[in-house]
């Protein structure tokens, strides 16, 4: 039997690109009548991008404190619709562009997994078999909602109309970049995926590029130092930094006064702001709203300065999930399923080996210190060294729906590998052993 | 591990640097921000002197009229949640000009109104409307002055101000239930004889 070279892999890889090109276009422009919709159109960074500008072309000493955030609200959706603007006043092509790199970067991340798990003899069968995984996609973003209203809601499953782009990038590029962090060796494909990733979520992606050094030092056995990708951390945050000095400091002279936003510091007053005002970070009691519903939203909630039984409940239930789920995935891979299968099979539990264990640990690790810093700040509000306000500021909690969206992205795309391959040899009445 | 090991051949500290980065992307990276940056700098005539800065409670504004800009996005609070150092500034604003104290937990206990907007991010309108109707004209020229804020967009009627027009929105969606709007001009001295500008509903809005 004849096996693949890097000519094959090479060709199948221009095919997915273009392919997921393609589909990215289609599910963007689906729907000719929504081009110039407000609701296609209006985006929460469009309207910080607006305010950015209104900040470039004023030159008065008081801004109003709208765009004073834009200020803070650099990203590349800010970058992309400014740079837009500037070609053409009236359009929303900026967001139409957003929309569809929303679509492309999960389309991305199923090619590269299809890449490393389909290998058939010629590329009529190899694309039998991806294209269908890749237009599936679609379904598994209108099956999945998120862990219900965690930290984040999951944008992806609303990209032609969601109007928090910012979010929805995130979301987006998230499955992208853990897949090309966990599977791709490359170092100038990661580099550019850091790079960008700094645009769109520096934090989320600098953890991302930890957790791969860390679980890739333990893999081998050899400390974290000697790693050869010690360095990738780094580089979404110095992209973040270089890239808003750039953008902000360098080009644009203005005489804007600062002292409106410098005033001193109470950290009291930025956690009852996060306790009183936040939207996202206080969404804990939902897995158990259907038992709680009428004392959720009254003013009990209110003058309650501990439910931390209700905040207990809701986080161990998360943890128990990812622990059964880790169970579920140490029994299979234990077992002779490996001896038994065939060779796609052993290559999805090696490839789920590697991307699920990662998750599911950091996924249990990341609840538990919210689980901690939630209890901190109702038990007598303890902020020892300012903890609190780092934890809140940085909001990295986020990282959990992301890491739930991941988790249930991997064991879809895997389904939708098996199930389109198992239907090809059914169709084409050719043998499993073929496959090599 | 022996430490040395980090200054030697294979994990040697210059085979790190020199190595293990790719100097490229990033070269490439940064120039072409760099790029941008310029590109968008060079070219500010964008609706210069066509925005208007509006201070209102409906959330969203600028995606119901065109070229505004609101003072305060009032269902955006949560931005400040990434800036600690924000918050005293946000707060004094708050209650300057919209007459309550933002970190006040007893606001909320007073009432089913205000308790809606706990946690909600949004600016609570059950303490504003009424804080802005009895609002005098000196206290209106003092916010204007301060904050160089002119326009004013309601769906209630402010006596004391000069109102200019009355827009009619759908509710919810729902084009056969409309809500007016009322956009009023605030002045910044009591001489001050301001021309309400023209601020447009979107088209699609207008059907």
């Amino acid at each position: 039997m004849k096996y693949f070279n890097d000519k094959n892999e090479l060709i199948n890889s221009i095919i997915l690109l273009f392919t997921s090109l393609l589909i990215a276009l289609i599910f963007t422009l689906g729907k000719s009548s929504t081009y110039s919709s407000i609701e296609t159109c209006y985006t929460t960074a469009y309207s910080y991008a607006t305010k950015f500008q209104y900040f470039l072309n004023n030159n008065t000493d008081l801004f109003p404190p709208s765009v004073l955030s834009s200020l803070d609200s650099f990203s590349l959706s800010q970058l992309i619709i400014v740079l837009f603007n500037n070609l053409n006043n009236e359009s929303c092509y900026s967001t139409l562009l957003l929309r569809y790199l929303a679509h492309l970067f999960p389309l991305f991340a199923a090619s590269i997994i299809c890449i490393k798990v389909v290998r058939f003899r010629n590329t009529w069968e190899f694309i039998a078999i991806s294209i269908p995984v890749l237009l599936s996609q679609k379904v598994f973003f209108k099956l999945f909602t998120g862990p219900p209203s965690f930290n984040y809601p999951f944008l992806v499953d609303s990209i032609n109309y969601t109007p928090h782009m910012n979010g929805l990038l995130t979301n987006s590029f998230s499955l992208l970049l853990f897949t090309i962090v966990y599977l791709v060796q490359n170092k100038t494909i990661r580099t550019f995926a850091y790079l960008i990733g700094g645009l769109i979520n520096p934090i989320i992606a600098s953890i991302y590029a930890l957790s791969y050094v860390v679980f890739n030092s333990i893999k081998k056995g050899r400390p974290i130092y000697t790693n050869q990708f010690i360095f990738e951390p780094l580089f979404p945050v110095l992209s973040y930094l270089f890239s808003k000095f750039i953008w902000i400091n360098i080009f644009i002279n203005s005489n804007i006064k600062y002292e409106q936003v410098t005033n001193a510091f109470d950290y009291q007053n930025y956690l009852n702001f996060i306790n009183l005002i936040d939207s996202h970070r206080n969404v804990y009691l939902v897995p158990f709203e259907r038992f709680f519903n009428d004392f959720s939203l009254s003013l009990n909630i209110v003058n309650s300065d501990s439910p931390i039984v209700l905040i207990s409940l809701s986080y161990a239930f998360y943890v128990i999930i990812c622990l059964i789920l880790f169970l579920i995935i140490k029994f299979i891979f234990n077992k002779n399923i490996m001896i038994d299968s065939d060779k796609l099979i052993k290559r999805i539990i090696g490839l789920l080996n590697e991307l699920l264990f990662p998750l599911l640990i950091g996924l249990v690790t990341i609840l538990s210190i919210d689980w901690l810093m939630k209890l901190m700040s109702y038990i007598n509000s303890s902020n020892t060294l300012n903890i609190l306000v780092y934890y809140n500021q940085f909001y990295i909690s986020r990282i959990i729906s992301l890491l739930f969206s991941l988790l249930y992205f991997y064991i879809f795309s895997f389904i939708a590998v098996i199930t389109f391959r198992k239907s090809y040899l059914m169709l084409a009445q050719t043998p499993a052993s073929n496959e090599y | 591990m022996n430490i040395n090991n980090l200054y030697m051949n294979k994990y040697s500290f210059k085979r790190f640097i020199l190595y293990r980065i790719k100097f490229l992307p990033h070269i490439f990276f940064y120039t072409l921000i760099t790029f941008f940056s310029l590109y968008s700098s060079s070219n500010r005539s964008f609706e210069k002197n066509k925005t208007t800065v509006i201070l209102t409670l409906i959330p969203y504004i600028d995606n119901k009229f065109q070229y505004v800009i609101p003072f305060l996005e009032p269902a955006g609070l949560d931005h400040y949640s990434y800036t600690p150092k924000k918050i005293d500034a946000l707060r004094s604003i708050v209650k300057e000009v919209y007459g309550y104290d933002l970190l006040d937990r007893q606001i909320y206990e007073q009432s089913e109104c205000n308790l809606k907007f706990y946690r909600s991010a949004v600016i609570s309108k059950c303490q504003v409307r009424p804080y802005w109707t009895n609002l005098s004209i000196n206290n209106w020229i003092n916010i204007s002055n301060k904050y160089n804020v002119n326009n004013l967009i309601t769906t209630f009627k402010i006596p004391s101000l000069k109102a200019c027009k009355a827009y009619y929105f759908p509710s919810d969606n729902n084009y056969a239930n409309k809500v007016q709007y009322f956009h009023y001009l605030i002045p910044s001295s009591s001489a001050d004889n301001l021309v309400c500008p023209s601020i447009n509903l979107y088209k699609h809005i207008n059907k």
